[in-house]
């Protein structure tokens, strides 16, 4: 690293300044001495340096001028591969910023440092008097190896001791010898407390066999046991049941007797004792019906032959058809006849009304009254008409008489016209030619133009009085004006142009004899300024005194006198004197005689210029004067404006226009006579015609007079033509309107007589003129009477219908009655319900009959049924009487009884054998009778009892076995499959694992820390030789007068520096000078510094005032050993001693020297 | 009715073996993937029920030969009887560690099971009328070595049927191993037999030819030597005498070295990432629930006495990046990383002093006796304080001890310098 340029912006005692290193050239050194009195500020620049890299201080005493929130230091620094620009504030964190005054990190430049933290780059490389004694005292006071510090401390792997020590306690965090703690300690606590729940949780599988054994042998003396208690049971329930069984036994041979008794009877069917009792109540019922039915039988023919039909009403009935449908129409008109009778008279009495309002109430045959189609047709139609015929003629009437009104009025207005007067009006030809006269008159009015051409005039005059006037002091009238010979304004513009370019020449002239004048001026004052300034003497001088000179020497050479000798003298000291102030400034004298010569050349320019100036002032004065003389000749009133070609340019230009404006004044006059004869003319004409017109006028009448005379004729005549014209058209209208109205009284006359006809073929015509409406109402009331004459004629055809039924069927019923012997007396319908009645009852008996003879089939049937039951009775009795060899129901019934009797019996016996067995346990009956055979009831007795007393015991001694075998399979079942024995192995195998990973990691450890602190020590000892060589070379060196150079002696405890004395024998410290016992310090830093460089980036090294107790050849030397060094790296001195600066140039010279100020900071080079 | 005969083939359960990984001292994959060889068995028994086969095949070492607690035992018979429920049968020979286990002699297992004696026999299983018969040969271990190869005393195949062998060997055997019944694949294409079932080996082969060779390997591999996907076989005997192998994966926890070459890494969180990344691709192509990744990094890469010295951070990195990944566990960190060699400057003349120091160990100090006898008498001093089953950490016998020893002098200088060298230039 390498300051380029340190800027204390604001620390300490400075403001905005700035201190830039020079740029080490190759082959020179980078050495730098600032050279500072004292309170300029060195101690602040080193302080602010470190400040710089490490930061401002919490408590700095920097900040007497600047306050904390302000301090600044800033500074562009090399590194090996770039250069950077940092600044430094004061601020606890955060206060290293770019150039851009954003934060970074301090790793940048810490990185750099090679590892050096503030104070050990204080101590080593950035030193000040306290330091190189305070550092120096703690290198050799230190009981240690020399070697060790000095390296540790310049390679920065001071605390690689620390370093090893913290891996060998990471290690021991594993194990450490005798310890209380450590991780394998625990992990070993851990595999215990696994083991021991493995203890408690598991099952061996030679223990887990020892227990299945001892579950199977209980079980088997369980089994043993309860098969003993079986046994004696099983014999108790024996014996009981034998004593059970034996009062049995005698109970069936009881039974067994009395069925033998009874084994002689036959087997017959379960079913007879049932099928007796059935026999028994059929017998009982089979008579009974017998009885019934015959009773029955005989009363039905007793019925039948007491009914008989009358065979002629029957066959009268079947031509009965007629008198039925005329007996049904009959029923029904009996309730219609009367209804439509009642509607008659209804309907006749509306048609009555419609006649009534026809006006025909005593009409014979209303039928006459309905008018055909072809009558009601013609009838709507006309009266439909009506309206547009009436309504047609009424128009025209009222037209007509509105044409007529209209030609009466018109006719009136052309009598009030006529005024009555009898006076013939003018012609139309004389009218037409005043028509003509007064639309000219009109279109153009001829007193306005007269009057406007007046105006015109006026204006034009007065504008030429007014540009007369502008031409002043020219005094004439316009014809004169206008006589007047000028010349052109271009001529003038001409003569202007070449009178200004001979003003310019003459001007030009002027200009430059001045600038020579005034050049000419400056030189004769630089002339004699050089002159005064140094004494120098122009040529004409020297050569003035030289005559001088020479011809005082030739007076002298020829007086020889004292008086001549000083007047040679003075003579020849002024000319030497002069030639030696010549010599003294030769380039004076140089720049004297050029301007002599520009003085001289600028002198003769003159005449010339003079020359030239009054040459063009002529020639332009001669312009002047000729222009003079033309003006004049124009008018003499015109000479003040011969100079003035501006105002005679001007003055022309307004004469022509005066010109202009004097032709339009004549042109107005014109125009003005013009219109007065225009004006005249037309007011004769007009005067002419209204004459001729018959209109005669005032003599001296008024042009407008006359126009409205002529427009009011012209009115009047058109008028009259008009109203004329109007009557013409009235009249034609009035003929149009009574054609019209002759025209529509036709049509109505047409209608009328088609009205009277239509009536003429038809009733209505008998009435007495019929008008419209009444037609209309007729018309309306006739469809009405047609529909109820219609309705009227059906109830009549319907009444006549049911009258002539009625009779047919009294006609009907007579026949009838008389056919069948009926009393055939009275009206149709009394007749036929006697009929019906008779029929009715003749029918009613047939049926009777019907019934009757059905009845006596039905009895005979239930006859011949019986007779085949009774048959199938008695096969039944008599199959019984077989078997059981008795006849009657009765001794069957007893026989069965007793076969009853024994077949109970026999079922007894069977049932107390199968008791037997059951009780005995046996499956036939032998073998129970075998075992009863040899059953003795006291031997029994006695048996039971024993046995009964053995059982208890037996019992309990199987139920202590059961509870041992439970608990032992109960033990064996607990052992279970699960997994807990494998989880927990594997909790043991996981630390295991950890186990041997965490011993191999600290073997590993440390082996490397052993392998470390052995080299450790080897590079240590390598090191330290070649560091206390380079700091005794430095030493001697430095003290190369008493000593030479330094070596360690061993101390007991371990080596101490000392100096040997060059006359022989060594100093340690303490014995050395205070300025050997310093330079012995900066020796050592020297060594270190080359050692630093060896391994790292280098660092500038600073020193401050350090060698103030060195005398001048031990500074010498020491600085000499500076300017080596700062071939590896840029050092830095600061010192308050000139001669130093002086004895580094000696030693250096490529040295930079810096001089430091209070105020300001002033790099001075060499 | 003729149907296949359908059968899972499975060796070298080793029921309880724990499995060794400093992965399982996090809690939760302990509960994860603990007791993973018991799980991956009953996952076998769960596959035989739902393909169902007609039977289980078993070639030796159903537990470990110290395992010594009947709930190992208890555990395989509940199993056994799962299977026997649906109607499988179980086939089981010895192996050389079910010959030396005291569980062996105190299980007895109950009908449907078929454990072969070390007399050869021969099991025919019943068939459906029409279906190829079926033989199955079994031999078991007696004692816990077999020196011999067991094929001659395997009993003849039978006329007609498919013949299967199951048996326990070693095959032709690792250099440095014991011989467990050896015998090679020549052997057992001539014996005429259709399949073999064997086991022994933990890693899956399989050979087919004049018969069909399946040494299944393990179903779950127990640590990072046992890495890779564990399988059981699903075998199939058409009707036409046709024999298909399925390998089905029944391992819970994977184990798999992951490699990383740090060669061209220079930053720490580039190196972070890269670990990502190799774990994901580790991830992929996984047959088991879980991944357990042993991350090994070497390379040269200036990062790398920082990686030395930071292994736990690194670890810990890596755990995260894991987890974030899912499924998947690291239970260390390797490190076989050096620092690239500087152009233009050799190690003797360098001027860093940590080089320096490394090149004295190198060269001055390790070879030493004087350092080897310090060294030894740290080493033993430990070793007294070890757990009894730690105590061959360094080897069994003095010279592989020594051996060993003066690897872990080599690493442990490397790690300490860069423990001193690192904190030293602050990065």
């Amino acid at each position: 690293m390498r300051i380029s340029r340190l800027d204390l912006t604001r620390y300490g005692c400075f403001t905005n300044q700035s201190i830039a290193f020079k740029v080490k050239q190759v082959g020179n050194s980078d050495l730098h001495v600032i050279y500072g009195r004292n309170e300029a500020g060195k101690s602040t620049l080193l302080n602010a340096y470190m400040d710089l890299l490490f930061g401002i201080g919490g408590q700095t005493p920097f900040n007497f001028l600047h306050p904390y929130s302000t301090m600044r230091i800033g500074a562009l620094l090399e590194f090996a591969d770039r250069e950077q620009e940092f600044i430094r504030i004061k601020k606890p964190q955060g206060s290293l910023l770019d150039k851009a005054e954003r934060q970074i990190g301090e790793g940048v430049i810490q990185r750099e440092l090679g590892g050096l933290d503030r104070e050990r780059y204080r101590t080593m490389f950035s030193l000040d008097d306290a330091y190189l004694q305070e550092g120096g005292q703690s290198i050799l006071a230190s009981k240690g190896d020399l070697g060790v510090l000095l390296f540790s401390a310049s390679a920065g792997l001071a605390d690689l001791g620390q370093r090893l020590s913290e891996v060998k306690a990471t290690a021991e965090a594993f194990y450490k010898f005798h310890a209380k703690k450590g991780d394998l300690r625990d992990l070993k606590t851990r595999l215990d407390e696994i083991k021991a729940q493995r203890t408690e949780l598991d099952t061996q599988v030679s223990v887990y066999a020892e227990m299945t054994k001892t579950r199977d042998r209980l079980q088997q003396g369980y089994e043993a046991a309860i098969e003993e208690d079986g046994r004696t049971s099983a014999r108790i329930a024996e014996i009981n049941r034998l004593l059970l069984a034996l009062p049995e036994d005698a109970e069936l041979n009881r039974l067994q007797d009395q069925l033998s008794v009874l084994q002689s009877l036959p087997k017959v069917p379960a079913s007879w004792t049932s099928d007796l009792d059935l026999l028994k109540k059929e017998e009982a019922v089979l008579a009974a019906e017998q009885l019934r039915i015959e009773r029955d039988l005989s009363r039905v023919k007793d019925e039948i032959e007491g009914l008989a039909v009358d065979e002629i009403a029957l066959r009268v009935q079947t031509g009965m058809g007629r008198f039925k449908e005329l007996r049904s129409r009959s029923v029904g008109s009996a309730v219609d006849l009367p209804a439509k009778r009642e509607e008659r008279i209804a309907r006749k009495g509306t048609i009555d009304g419609i006649l009534e309002r026809l006006e025909r109430a005593s009409e014979k045959n209303p039928e006459r009254l309905v008018l055909s189609v072809s009558e009601s047709g013609g009838l709507h139609r006309l009266i439909e008409s009506w309206s547009g015929v009436a309504s047609k003629r009424q128009t025209t009437t009222e037209e007509r008489e509105k044409a007529e009104t209209a030609l009466s009025m018109a006719k009136a207005a052309v009598f009030r016209q006529d005024d009555g007067s009898d006076t013939a009006g003018p012609g139309e030809s004389e009218i037409a030619s005043l028509s003509d006269l007064l639309r000219e008159a009109s279109t153009v009015d001829y007193v306005r133009k007269a009057s406007l051409a007046q105006n015109a005039l006026n204006a034009a005059s007065s504008r030429l009085d007014q540009q007369l006037k502008l031409l002043s002091p020219w005094p004439g009238t316009v014809d004169e004006l206008v006589a007047m010979e000028c010349p052109s304004i271009e001529q003038v513009q001409s003569r202007k142009a070449l009178l200004s370019d001979a003003a310019a020449e003459m001007n030009l002239c002027d200009g430059e004899y001045d600038r020579l004048e005034k050049e000419r001026e400056d030189i004769e004052l630089q002339l004699s300024a050089i002159s005064a300034a140094t004494g120098v003497l122009g040529d004409q001088d020297i050569k003035k005194f030289r005559e001088e000179r020479d011809a005082a020497w030739l007076q002298h050479k020829q007086d020889l006198q004292a008086e001549s000798a000083q007047v040679f003298e003075f003579a020849l000291q002024r000319h030497d004197e002069a030639i030696d102030s010549r010599v003294a400034h030769l380039s004076d004298v140089e720049k004297h005689r050029q301007l002599q010569v520009k003085f001289a050349y600028l002198t003769a320019s003159l005449g010339p210029a003079q020359q030239r100036w009054e040459a063009a002032t002529e020639a332009h004065q001669l312009m002047r004067n000729r222009i003079a003389e033309k003006v004049t000749k124009i008018s003499p009133s015109l000479a003040s404006f011969s100079t003035d070609l501006v105002n005679l340019e001007n003055w022309l230009s307004r004469r022509d226009k005066a010109l202009e404006l004097w032709e339009a004044l004549v042109a107005a006059e014109q125009a003005k006579t013009d219109a007065d004869i225009e004006l005249a003319g037309m007011t004769i004409s007009l005067a002419d015609a209204l004459a001729k017109a018959g209109q005669q006028t005032p003599q001296g009448s008024g042009i407008k007079d006359l126009i409205a005379i002529a427009g009011q004729i012209v009115g009047e005549f058109a008028k009259q033509r008009e109203l004329r014209k109007k009557i013409a058209e009235q009249e034609t209208n009035v003929a149009e309107r009574r054609r019209e109205e002759e025209k529509a009284q036709k049509e109505v006359d047409e209608w009328n007589r088609k009205w009277a006809a239509a009536f003429s073929s038809c009733w209505i015509g008998e009435l007495a003129l019929p008008t419209i409406d009444t037609v209309r109402e007729i018309l309306s009331e006739l469809p009405r009477l047609e529909t109820e004459l219609t309705e009227l004629r059906s109830i009549d055809r319907r009444i006549r219908g049911m009258e002539s039924d009625e009779e047919e069927l009294h006609c009907e019923s007579k026949r009838l009655a008389a056919a069948l012997n009926l009393d055939s007396e009275g009206t149709g319908s009394e007749i036929a319900e006697r009929i019906e009645a008779y029929i009715q009852s003749v029918q009613d008996t047939v049926s009777a009959l019907d019934r009757k003879k059905q009845e006596q089939a039905r009895y005979e049937s239930e006859k011949r049924d019986l007779a085949v039951k009774c048959e199938q009775h008695t096969a039944r009795k008599c199959e019984m009487v077989k078997v059981l060899g008795v006849d009657s129901l009765a001794e069957i019934e007893l026989k069965l009884a007793e076969i009853k009797k024994r077949d109970s019996l026999t079922e007894s016996v069977a049932n107390q054998q199968a008791s037997i067995m059951r009780i005995l346990g046996k499956g036939t009956l032998a073998e129970a009778e075998a075992v009863l055979g040899s059953a003795v009831q006291e031997d029994l007795n006695a048996e039971i009892a024993k046995l009964n007393g053995m059982l208890p015991d037996q019992q309990n001694r199987a139920r202590e076995l059961y509870a041992e075998f439970c608990k032992a399979k109960d033990r064996v079942d607990a052992v279970g499959a699960d997994s807990k024995i494998a989880e927990l192995e594997e909790q043991k195998r996981t630390i295991l694992i950890e186990i041997n990973d965490r011993a191999e990691e600290y073997l590993r450890l440390r082996a490397g820390s052993l392998a470390a602190e052995i080299a450790l020590q080897a590079y240590r000892e390598r090191h330290r030789s070649a560091m206390l060589q380079r700091a005794s070379d430095a030493f001697r060196r430095i003290c190369s007068d008493q000593y030479t150079g330094l070596e360690t002696q061993p101390n007991g405890t371990g080596e101490t520096l000392v100096a040997r004395v060059s006359r022989g024998g060594s100093r340690t410290d303490n014995e050395l000078s205070d300025g050997t016992r310093r330079q012995l310090y900066f020796a050592l830093r020297i060594a270190g510094y080359h050692e630093f460089v060896r391994n790292h980036q280098p660092l500038p090294f600073i020193a401050d005032d350090v060698l103030e107790s060195f005398d001048n050849p031990r500074a010498g030397e020491t600085l000499r050993l500076l300017a080596e060094m700062s071939g590896l790296g840029q050092v830095i001195y600061l010192t308050h001693h000139e001669h130093l600066c002086e004895i580094a140039r000696e030693v250096c010279p490529s040295v930079n020297i810096y001089t430091l100020e209070q105020t300001a900071l002033e790099a001075v080079v060499n | 009715m003729a149907l296949p005969y359908r059968f899972v083939h499975t060796a070298d359960i080793h029921l309880d073996s724990p499995l060794k990984s400093l992965a399982l001292r996090d809690p939760d994959l302990a509960q994860l993937i603990g007791n993973a060889t018991r799980k991956s068995f009953v996952r076998t028994v769960d596959l035989c029920i739902e393909e169902a086969v007609d039977a289980l095949l078993i070639a030796g070492d159903l537990y470990d030969g110290d395992q010594t607690s009947m709930k190992t035992a208890l555990f395989l018979a509940e199993q056994m009887e799962r299977l026997y429920q649906h109607g499988i049968e179980t086939f089981i020979v010895r192996g050389n560690h079910d010959a030396e286990s005291k569980i062996t002699r105190e299980l007895v297992f109950r009908e449907g099971v078929k454990v072969f004696s070390s007399v050869a026999d021969v099991v025919r299983p019943k068939r459906p009328e029409g279906s190829v018969p079926v033989a199955i040969h079994g031999l078991s271990f007696a004692k816990p070595h077999a020196p011999e190869s067991l094929l001659k005393k395997y009993k003849a195949p039978l006329d007609r049927h498919v013949n299967i062998g199951i048996m326990h060997t070693s095959m032709s055997g690792a250099v440095g191993h014991d011989p467990y019944a050896p015998c090679n694949p020549e052997d057992l294409h001539a014996s005429e037999f259709d399949y073999w079932a064997l086991g022994h080996i933990h890693k899956r082969s399989m050979i087919v030819g004049k018969t069909v060779i399946v040494m299944p390997g393990n179903p779950q591999g127990r640590d990072i030597n046992e890495s890779g996907p564990k399988s059981v076989s699903l075998v199939t005997v058409g009707d036409d005498r046709k024999i298909t192998v399925a390998e089905r994966f029944t391992a819970l926890a994977q184990f798999k070295l992951v490699h990383l070459d740090a060669s061209t890494i220079t930053e720490w969180s580039d190196l972070v990432n890269a670990i990502s990344e190799a774990l994901e691709s580790a991830q992929d192509g996984i047959q088991a629930d879980h991944l357990v990744a042993r991350l090994c990094i070497d390379g040269n890469t200036p990062l790398a006495w920082r990686i030395r010295r930071d292994q736990d951070l690194l670890l810990t990195e890596a755990k995260f990046r894991a987890s974030s990944i899912g499924n998947c566990w690291v239970e260390k960190v390797d490190v076989a990383c050096s620092l690239p060699a500087s152009p233009g400057s050799s190690t003797s003349d360098s001027t860093d002093p940590v080089v320096e120091l490394r090149d004295l160990i190198d060269k001055e100090i390790l070879g030493t006796d004087a350092f080897k006898l310090q060294l030894v008498s740290i080493a033993d001093e430990l070793r007294g304080q070890l757990p009894p089953e730690c105590r061959d950490i360094l080897g069994k016998d003095q010279v592989g001890n020594e051996k060993r020893l003066s690897q872990i002098a080599l690493e442990g200088a490397e790690d300490v310098l860069a423990r001193i060298s690192v904190e030293r230039s602050g990065n």
